[in-house]
């Protein structure tokens, strides 16, 4: 293997407010090989990735390309730079063909779109990615996630990049497509192209990489050779000292009003006959990586999916999945993932943002006196563990951590709540908000509700959850108590890893 | 390049998006023939058809306007305020050289559509607030020039544009298509539409793989101008008259068209040859109207339920609706239900 | 960790009045200046007629861009035919007048809901785009009360029918619009504070999908928002047509009211704005023109000011939203 370096990071920090996201990070690229950069959620491995392509800038530290150092300042900046990527969030035009998208990611523009003379190239590019029975004029729109995520890989692959970075590729993936992303992985790196692996899946990770750095609270923990290690030595290297968990008593009341079951639950033709329940006072916690069919449940579950079937009792009591209305009339409220987008109402103040769910119940006869707006909006802060002060103000002017109690905390002590879902419910949330939150969880599900909440975040699984469900590729691989289990094998099924020898819980 | 129509909630229409655009005009040229010979004259006979393309010159450019800022995601209500304008600086300036006249409301408006451009993209305007604003401030200037300058229109012009050629067309009308054909080529076969289409139809992800984005939403609201303003010196030189306030008329025709045309209100969809054929076929439903000498009544109701049906047709929603129609308890008999019950 | 340091709030109370203004303050401030100065070297300005003037001039049209108002907080832009509903409904209410004023103002607000109602069904249950339905119903309109109205395109006032003239009296010097016109905005107002469907069209507007993930009737808010709009157009209708006796000219109610809007500040995306602000945006323009007309300035020229003044108002409103995010 050649050991020449293209890309090398040194001591790169970045601070978002008072946040540390990377604390002196230093990272090298080889020539032709294939990096990987391993860590959980809120490690800094996207916000590294982040500064490599430009689209945040670092506070401090350099980095070099081919020895020569580079301030990279914008995104077209890195891609001039011969650096590509492929996003979470893809970036390709859906009114648009597929040679049409492709020829957009490439730098070259002549007047005339010249389709015909890229043609051929572009079938290559779609051969090689395992498109080939795709036409070049076929419009994105109607294209399957995975061949868009495909599709996406393969155009930055197009590109004549030196560096391709992948965040995630596979996460939406099946088993087939994944083995098409890895032989054009070979066949770009045997040509000298470097690629940045991110990725939490490790037998990935081991089929495809060279190196990887492992990265945790913003810190390198180490870079290391591959071949090396096994899985178990990746999932210790991840995780780390694993905390002790206290037991936190659950206070499980016997018929509680939030007692559920969800019976052959099936969204999109994706998730799959998923069958699991629970009692009020009890938090499920799903587990699952992106993608993994987690969160899509409990947007089936709040009415937001129309494409979903099953069998859903809540209290006693069924209700058809599909309406949002539905839903919240069966007592089931939801705290999206997407705070900002179908969350709370960024520009009003927290007093409305806290009020906006409970109006009807506030009302006598639809009238609603503002002393009573008030007095509940107040309560909920004290609830939420927001000051009262800040009432007044808008959410938009909160910090991340605080946003998200109020989120939730519109939802605490609700008369008609039965079940309440969290999707990623600290997701952009440092550790003190995190602690908030959870307590929040823990006493809403002590009135005797049901509570369910997803997570990417095994930490957060281990801490939060009465019951764990373990979700995989859109099938619940396995439901244990948190007592009969342990975080190194909940990570496993997360990463459908089969036995995993010599890890200690 | 599909359309509304094309890829609407009901997914009809793949292998030929345009197919519903070239029905309409079919649909209404054959509405107009009917029309036409039920009262007795020769529908083809020429002065009617040439007639019909008449409206296309004059109003077509308009709509092209107005389209091509919708396919941008964007939305110029000034384009009724330039139509304006332009007709009446080319009617005063061009008194004794109707070419200096067209040029230089040509030029004016689209210097005015350039500067709103560059606000719009400048701070992220929503267009629509923004060109209100527009409308009134064209509007003004346009009988602020009425008012105090001095000149009529050229009347050697209006024989000129409607001289008769191959019995249907003039050369305003051919002069029209000419542009329609520019425009449509422009967008389909050079990477500037190619760009042009991808900021219309995802604006986020645009930005984010580094099109010029700004650049295109300034030209492109100097472009509308332009072309409005085009659109309103064929009127004024076809009619002979400048207009102070053309009324909504023109605007409805070109919004009309525009959204028979395929273009989406979201952006991204529809190209010039939709507009062109939304254009026509409302050209002839014009023209049908004329030569029958149909009632207000009449022709108000049937723009109006054109237009309905184009719009629920477009409705994201419909499918959606139609389904839960039929997902109703009263429509389903299976067990499910009486379970729940 | 919060955004707010905490210097910032522990700060004098001054200083932190002075970080509160606001652009828009400022420039609120400063059109009223420049309105109030322009007034002054106007000569007899300031004088009980001419405030009379504006506030005559702008009640109707006030009660129109209030109606659009409830539209554009609810997210959904605004109608391009409100100017036709007040010819038709104008006209429908001459012809129904002789049943007693009572019951034809009941009447005309009914089919005013109705109208709005159908169209708030199709934009909030189908999704369908309210500018292109606005149209369409405005179309739909002109036609059927062309068919009724026969040869006939004028309608004037029924002879010799008076009881309902004193809705277009003046009291204390006030025209019976204008009055009516402060009622609308306070019921408009107690309405969208006070009621629960009120405080969700503001929610509606403001973020649509989180409103219909917090479990929000999207839907009937959508066409709440068009009946209320619905209402209080058909009201300007029946003054309007009180008012000059007869309806067979469509006024310009359609962008007046638009401009109303937006000038008072009202975000054309909705959830942020209020009636009170629209009502203060048509007196503002009713201001202006009448100062303008005063000054011997023409229509065009007054128009062109308007479209300055909006212009200015929406890029200041969007650069303090840019500058708070």
């Amino acid at each position: 293997m050649v050991t020449e370096s293209v890309l090398r990071a040194e001591g790169v920090v970045k601070h978002y407010g008072p946040v540390k996201a990377l604390q002196g990070v230093s990272f090298d690229l080889r020539r032709g090989e294939v990096h990987a950069l391993l860590g959980h959620n809120g490690a800094g491995k996207s916000t590294l990735v982040k500064t490599l392509t430009g689209s945040v800038q670092l506070d401090e530290g350099q980095i070099f390309l081919d020895g020569q150092a580079v301030s990279i300042s914008s995104p077209s900046e890195a891609q001039s730079n011969g650096i590509a990527w492929v996003d979470q969030e893809l970036t390709l035009i859906p009114n648009l063909s597929i040679e049409d998208n492709i020829a957009l990611g490439g730098m070259e523009s002549t007047f005339l779109a010249q389709r015909k003379q890229h043609r051929p190239r572009v079938k290559q590019l779609l051969e090689q990615i395992g498109l080939g029975h795709l036409s070049p004029t076929q419009e994105v729109g109607t294209l399957s996630i995975g061949e868009r995520q495909l599709l996406e890989i393969t155009r930055a692959f197009g590109r004549n990049s030196k560096i391709v970075i992948l965040d995630e590729p596979t996460a939406t993936l099946s088993d087939f497509e994944i083995e098409r992303v890895f032989a054009a992985i070979r066949e770009v790196t045997a040509e000298g192209v470097s690629v940045i692996y991110v990725s939490h899946r490790l037998e990935e990770i081991i089929q495809i990489c060279d190196r990887a750095t492992i990265m945790r609270d913003g810190q390198v923990v180490t870079t290391q050779e591959i071949s090396g290690l096994d899985k178990s030595a990746l999932v210790n290297l991840m995780v780390g000292q694993l905390p002790e968990f206290a037991e936190v008593q659950s206070i499980a009341k016997e018929g509680g009003n939030g007692d559920f079951s969800i019976t052959n639950l099936s969204i999109n033709n994706f998730v799959q006959d998923v069958t699991f329940g629970a009692k009020g006072g009890e938090i499920f916690g799903l587990a699952g990586q992106l993608g993994s069919g987690a969160s899509l449940i409990l947007r089936a579950l709040a009415g937001l999916e129309p494409k979903s079937s099953g069998r859903v009792v809540l209290s006693g009591k069924q209700f058809r999945l599909g309406s949002t209305l539905r839903s919240r009339k069966a007592g089931v409220y939801f705290v999206s993932n997407d705070r900002k987008g179908e969350g709370l109402f960024l520009t009003f103040t927290n007093s409305r943002n806290l009020t906006a769910t409970r109006l009807p119940i506030l009302a006598k006869a639809s009238i609603i006196s503002r002393s009573v707006l008030k007095k509940s909006a107040e309560t909920l802060m004290q609830l939420a563990g927001v000051d009262k002060s800040r009432r007044t103000m808008t959410v938009d002017s909160l910090s991340g951590g605080n946003q998200q109690k109020i989120f939730i905390g519109r939802n605490l002590n609700h008369p008609k709540m039965k079940l309440l879902l969290l999707d990623e419910p600290t997701r952009g949330v440092d550790v003190k908000g995190r602690a908030e939150i959870h307590q929040l969880i823990r006493e809403a599900s002590a009135s005797g509700i049901g509570v369910i909440f997803s997570s990417t975040e095994l930490d957060e699984i281990m801490e939060l959850s009465d019951i764990i469900g373990v979700m995989h590729k859109g099938k619940l691989v396995n439901v244990e108590m948190r007592g009969q289990t342990n975080a190194a094998k909940v990570f496993n099924e997360m990463v459908r890893e089969s036995e995993i020898e010599g890890v200690k819980a | 390049m599909g359309s509304v129509v094309g890829k609407n909630s009901l997914g009809v229409v793949r292998r030929w998006p345009e197919l519903p655009q070239v029905a309409a005009v079919v649909v209404m040229f054959a509405f107009f023939w009917i029309m036409t010979a039920a009262k007795g004259t020769t529908p083809f006979s020429g002065a009617n058809v040439a007639n019909s393309l008449n409206y296309f010159g004059e109003y077509g450019l308009f709509a092209l306007a107005l389209g091509i800022t919708m396919i941008l995601g964007e939305f110029d209500i000034s384009t009724l305020g330039t139509f304006a304008l332009g007709g009446m600086i080319a009617v005063k300036v061009g008194s004794t050289n109707p070419w200096l006249g067209a040029v230089v409301a040509v030029a004016c408006c689209s210097a005015f559509g350039l500067g709103q451009g560059y606000i719009i993209a400048k701070f992220r305007m929503n267009s629509m607030t923004l060109t209100v604003g527009g409308y009134l401030i064209t509007l003004g200037l346009c009988g602020a020039i009425n008012k105090n300058v001095q000149g009529n229109g050229n009347a050697n012009i209006p024989p000129f544009l409607q001289k008769e050629i191959l019995t249907i067309f003039s050369p305003m009308s051919l002069f029209v298509f000419a542009i329609f054909i520019v425009a449509g080529v422009a967008l389909k076969y050079t990477s500037m539409g190619r760009k042009f289409l991808a900021m219309g139809g995802a604006r986020k992800s645009s930005r984010a793989i580094g099109l010029p984005v700004n650049r295109y939403v300034t030209v492109t609201f100097g472009l509308s101008a332009a072309l409005a303003s085009l659109s309103g010196v064929l009127y004024s030189y076809t009619t002979a008259t400048s207009l102070v306030d053309p009324g909504l008329t023109p605007f409805l025709f070109a919004v009309t068209a525009v959204l028979i045309g395929g273009v989406s209100l979201s952006g991204g969809r529809g190209a010039p040859f939709g507009i062109a054929c939304g254009a026509l076929s409302l050209s002839f439903l014009y023209g049908a109207f004329q030569t029958t000498a149909a009632t207000p009544d009449i022709s108000d109701t049937v723009y109006g339920l054109l237009l309905l049906i184009v719009a629920i047709w477009s409705a994201p929603s419909l499918k959606e609706w139609l389904g839960s129609i039929a997902a109703h308890p009263i429509f389903r008999s299976d067990k499910e239900n009486k379970v729940a019950a | 960790m919060t955004v707010i340091t905490p210097t910032a709030e522990s700060s004098t109370s001054i200083a932190s009045f002075v970080r509160k203004i606001s652009l828009v303050q400022i420039a609120a401030v400063a059109v009223a200046a420049v309105l109030i100065i322009f007034g002054a070297i106007t000569n007899n300005f300031f004088s009980l007629s001419t405030f009379q003037g504006i506030l005559n001039t702008s009640g109707i049209i006030a009660i129109v861009a209030i109606g659009v108002t409830f539209m554009t907080l609810s997210g959904n832009l605004f109608t391009l035919s409100a100017s036709v509903t007040v010819l038709v409904l104008g006209q429908a209410f001459l012809e129904i007048v002789h049943f007693g004023p009572f019951p034809a103002i009941l009447i005309i607000l009914l089919l005013g809901a109705i109208i709005f109602g159908l169209q708030g069904w199709l934009v909030g249950r189908l999704g369908a785009n309210v500018i292109i339905i606005s149209v369409a119903a405005g179309f739909l309109q002109q036609g059927v009360a062309e068919y009724l109205s026969g040869s006939n395109p004028s309608i004037l006032a029924p002879a010799g029918v008076t009881s309902y003239l004193w809705m277009r009296n003046t009291y204390g010097g006030i025209l019976f619009s204008v009055w009516a016109m402060f009622g609308v905005v306070i019921l408009g107002e107690l309405f969208l504070r006070r009621t629960v469907a009120g405080r969700q069209i503001y929610l509606v507007g403001e973020n649509r999908a989180a409103a219909r993930t917090a479990g929000i009737n999207v839907k009937r808010i959508t066409i709440i928002a068009f009946v209320a709009a619905g209402i209080c157009i058909a009201f300007a209708a029946t003054l309007e047509a009180a008012y000059t006796q007869n309806a067979y000219s469509q006024g310009s109610y359609t962008f007046d009211a638009i401009v109303a809007i937006l000038i008072g500040g009202t975000s054309v995306l909705g959830g942020k704005g209020s009636l009170i602000r629209t009502m203060f945006g048509a007196l503002v323009v009713s201001y202006l023109s009448q100062m303008m007309v005063m000054r011997g300035y023409n229509t065009p020229t007054r128009v062109f000011v308007e479209g300055l003044l909006l212009f200015g108002v929406v890029v200041v409103m969007q650069l303090n939203d840019r500058g708070r995010s």
